[in-house]
C-alpha cells in the first residue's frame, strides 16, 4: 500500500506520534507513556533533529515543546507545515505556559492544540484517542 | 491676612505748587496711607514707571504738561491705564474741559477749594477698593502655589503609581515564571508516576525512579534558590568566612556548571592563573556565585557557542570574567540585570530558564564579601560579559594566614568535646563524626548527667541540643557558664531552628556558636578547627 499525499501513515498500523522535546525526562516519560497508550513515538531533542528525521518517520501527530534550544516550537510549526508533506498532520504544543496569551500564540503559529505541562494520562489519551479517530 | 504684612496703599498727588501738596497730605493725612508727592506730570510717570499707585490726585492747571495730558499718558500705558484719577480743578466747571477730562480717564472731579469730607472721603473708597484688589490678587498668587504644588503632588504620585505598577508587574511576571520552572521538573514526574503505575517493575521502573528522582532534586535546589535569595535580601544569611584561595570556589564552580555547559555543547575556556589568590570568603558561596555567572552564560548562549572563564589579580583585587557570544543583552536592560526576577526573554520557555534570581543573588552575595559585580554587553546577539571583584588579602596576610594553617595543624591535637543529645542517633552519629576528626567525644542525653560530666571531664568544647525534655539547652548552657572549669570553653547550640531569633535567643543564653541541623561532616570540621586557631591566636594553652 503506497503513502498518498496528506495520508503518511497507514490507518492500519498503530498511530505515529513524534515528540519534539529537549528536557530528556520529559521526552522519554512522554514516549514511554504514547506507548502505553497503544501508538508509535519517535523523540527529536529540537527542531533541528525533527526535520531531518521527520520525512523517514511520517508521524501523525507532532507533540512539540515551545521552549526549544535554537529554532523554538511556533517557529518549527510554521515550518513543518509549509512543507508539502505535512497536510493532515495534526500539531499539538506542549508548553509550561497556559495563560490565554499562550493560547493565542500557539494558536497563531498553527498548532490544533495546546497542552499544559504537567501532561494528565488521561487527556494525553483522549486527545490522542480522537485524532486516531478521524485518521 | 496678618497686621504686619498690611503695607500701606500708596496716593500719588500731582500738583506743582508745594504749598497745595503740602495741603492736601495735611488733609488726608490717615493710618495706612502712603503720600507720593509730584510737582510736575513728567515726575509723576518717573514716579509710575517705579511704583503703583492704588490712586492719582492730578491738579488740572500746571505748565508744561497739565493734568489732562498727564491722564492722556497714563491711560496710554499698560501699567498705569487702570489707576482711578480724580482732578482737582480751581473753578473751571465749563461742561468742555469737563467732558475732556472723562475722555482722558477721570473718575471724578473736585473743585478747588476742596471740601477736606468730600476729598477723605472719595480717597477712603478708592483706597478700600485698591486694598480689596491686592488681597485678591494676593489669594490668586497663593491658588496659583497651590494648583502648582498639587500638580507637582499628582506627578509625585502617579511616578510612584507607576513605580509600583512596573514592581507588581515584575512580582506577576516572577510568580508565572515561577509556576513555568516548577512544572518543568513536575511535567516528567507526573509521567513517571503515571508510567510506574501503569507498570511498577521492571528495568523501566528503575529508570523512571531514578529520572524522578534528580527531577525531584532539581525542584530543591530551585526552591533552595528562592528561600536563599529571600534570606539574602533580608540580611538573614550567614557568610562563613575563613582565608581560602579563589580557584578553590572556580573548580567547585565548575564542578556544578560543567554537566549544563556540556549538554549545550558549549566550548569552555578557563584562564586561571596558578598562584593562589587568596581572599577572606565563604567557600559555599562564592562558588555559588561563580556557578551562577557559568549558568546564565550558559543559559543565554545558543548550543556549540563560546563561554570563557578569566580570573585575574588586578590591583589588590582579584577580577573574575565570564565572557560569553551568546544572546547578550539590550543597553536598556544592562542597568537592571542585577535586579531581582529580571529576566530577558520570557515568553520563550527555555528549558534552561531560571527565577532570574541567579544574577541578583551573585550581586548580593558579592556585596557581603565586599566586592562589586557588574555586566557589560554590546548589545543582542553581541554576548555578555559579567565581572565579579573581590578584594585580595595581602601578602602579609596570606603569610599570616599560612603560618596559622601550620600552627593548627601543629596543635590540632584531639579535643575533649561533650555531645548532649536526648536523641540517641544524633548523640551517636555526632560522635562518630569526632571520631573520624581524630577527637575524644563522650554522649550525654540529658542535661543534669550533662553538667556532672562536664563537671568531672572539663571538655574543650560542648555541642549541646536545644529542645530537650526536662531541663533544655538554653538552661544547661546557663549552669555550665555558671561553673568556673567551663567558663572559658566553648559551647555550641545545635538545633533544627535557624532563625535570627532562635539564633539570637542561644547567644543570649550564653553560647558561642549557633549551628543548624543537619550538621556537616564539613562544618563540623571547619568549625572546631576555628576554634582551635581562636584559641591558639588568644595564645590559651589548651593542651600543654
Amino acid at each position: 500500500m503506497a503513502d498518498g499525499p496528506g495520508r503518511p501513515n497507514d490507518r492500519n498500523e498503530p498511530m505515529r506520534i513524534m515528540i519534539v522535546e529537549d528536557n530528556e525526562a520529559l521526552a522519554q516519560t512522554t514516549g514511554w507513556l504514547v506507548e502505553m497508550i497503544g501508538y508509535d513515538y519517535k523523540l527529536a531533542a529540537n527542531g533541528k533533529a525533527a526535520l531531518a528525521s521527520y520525512a523517514d518517520y511520517k508521524p501523525d501527530v507532532f507533540m512539540i515543546d515551545i521552549g526549544l534550544p535554537g529554532m523554538n516550537g511556533y517557529d518549527l510549526c510554521k515550518e513543518l507545515k509549509s512543507r508539502p508533506d505535512t497536510g493532515g498532520v495534526v500539531f499539538i504544543a506542549q508548553t509550561g505556559w497556559g495563560e490565554a496569551e499562550h493560547r493565542r500564540m500557539t494558536a497563531e503559529a498553527g498548532f490544533d492544540h495546546h497542552l499544559v505541562k504537567p501532561l494528565y494520562l488521561e487527556t494525553l489519551e483522549s486527545i490522542l484517542g480522537e485524532i486516531a479517530k478521524t485518521r | 491676612m496678618t497686621p504686619g504684612s498690611i503695607k500701606p496703599v500708596p496716593i500719588l498727588i500731582v500738583d506743582d505748587l508745594p504749598e497745595n501738596l503740602l495741603s492736601l497730605e495735611a488733609v488726608l493725612r490717615r493710618d495706612g496711607l502712603e503720600f507720593i508727592k509730584a510737582r510736575s506730570g513728567t515726575e509723576a510717570l518717573e514716579i509710575l514707571l517705579r511704583q503703583e499707585v492704588a490712586l492719582a490726585l492730578l491738579d488740572v492747571q500746571m505748565p508744561e504738561m497739565d493734568g489732562f495730558e498727564l491722564a492722556e499718558t497714563m491711560r496710554g500705558s499698560e501699567r498705569t491705564r487702570h489707576i482711578p484719577i480724580i482732578f482737582l480743578t480751581a473753578g473751571s466747571n465749563d461742561r468742555t474741559r469737563r467732558f475732556r477730562g472723562y475722555e482722558a480717564g477721570a473718575v471724578d472731579f473736585l473743585e478747588k477749594p476742596i471740601e477736606a469730607d468730600i476729598l477723605r472721603s472719595k480717597v477712603a473708597v478708592f483706597s478700600e477698593l485698591y486694598m480689596q484688589r491686592r488681597q485678591l490678587a494676593v489669594q490668586r498668587d497663593n491658588l496659583k502655589a497651590f494648583a502648582e504644588e498639587n500638580l507637582r503632588l499628582l506627578k509625585d504620585s502617579r511616578d510612584n503609581a507607576l513605580a509600583l505598577k512596573e514592581a507588581d508587574s515584575r512580582k506577576d511576571e516572577f510568580l508565572a515564571t515561577l509556576a513555568h520552572e516548577l512544572r518543568n521538573p513536575l511535567a516528567p514526574i507526573r509521567n513517571g508516576l503515571q508510567i510506574l503505575r501503569m507498570a511498577p517493575e521492571g528495568p523501566r521502573a528503575e529508570e523512571v525512579r531514578g529520572m524522578m528522582d534528580r527531577q525531584l532534586t532539581h525542584m530543591v535546589r530551585l526552591i533552595d534558590d528562592l528561600l536563599d535569595v529571600s534570606r539574602v535580601s533580608r540580611g538573614r544569611i550567614d557568610l562563613r568566612k575563613v582565608r581560602m584561595s579563589l580557584q578553590e570556589a572556580v573548580s567547585s564552580a565548575l564542578e556544578t556548571s560543567r554537566p549544563l555547559i556540556e549538554a549545550n555543547e558549549h566550548k569552555l575556556t578557563l584562564d586561571i592563573p596558578e598562584d593562589p589568590l587568596w581572599v577572606e570568603g565563604d567557600l559555599t558561596r562564592l562558588a555559588q556565585v561563580v556557578s551562577n555567572l557559568l549558568n546564565n552564560a550558559a543559559k543565554y548562549t545558543a548550543p556549540g557557542g563560546h563561554i570563557r572563564l578569566t580570573v585575574r589579580r588586578q590591583n589588590g583585587h582579584a577580577d573574575i570574567e565570564v565572557a560569553d557570544n551568546g544572546l547578550g543583552i539590550d543597553a536598556d536592560m544592562l542597568p537592571r540585570v542585577f535586579d531581582l526576577f529580571t529576566q530577558a526573554d520570557r515568553h520563550l520557555d527555555r528549558s534552561q530558564g531560571g527565577l532570574g534570581i541567579g544574577l541578583a543573588l551573585v550581586s548580593k552575595l558579592v556585596e557581603m564579601h565586599g566586592g562589586t559585580s557588574r555586566a557589560a554587553s554590546e548589545g543582542h546577539g553581541k554576548g555578555s560579559t559579567f565581572t565579579v571583584s573581590l578584594p585580595l588579602i595581602d601578602e602579609q596576610g596570606a603569610a599570616i594566614g599560612k603560618a596559622l594553617q601550620k600552627m593548627q595543624k601543629k596543635t590540632m591535637a584531639p579535643m575533649k568535646v561533650l555531645i548532649v543529645d536526648d536523641n540517641v542517633d544524633s548523640a551517636q552519629t555526632s560522635l562518630w563524626m569526632l571520631d573520624l576528626m581524630g577527637h575524644k567525644g563522650t554522649v550525654a542525653h540529658e542535661g543534669v548527667r550533662a553538667l556532672e560530666i562536664a563537671h568531672d571531664l572539663q571538655p574543650d568544647v560542648v555541642l549541646l541540643d536545644i529542645g530537650m525534655p526536662g531541663m533544655d539547652g538554653y538552661e544547661v548552657c546557663r549552669q555550665l557558664r555558671r561553673m568556673p572549669e567551663m567558663k572559658n570553653k566553648t559551647v555550641i547550640a545545635q538545633t533544627g531552628w535557624g532563625q535570627e531569633s532562635d539564633r539570637q535567643k542561644a547567644f543570649a543564653a550564653g553560647f558561642d556558636h549557633h549551628i543548624t541541623k543537619p550538621v556537616s561532616l564539613d562544618l563540623l570540621t571547619q568549625l572546631l578547627a576555628d576554634i582551635r586557631l581562636t584559641a591558639a591566636k588568644a595564645g590559651e594553652p589548651q593542651h600543654g
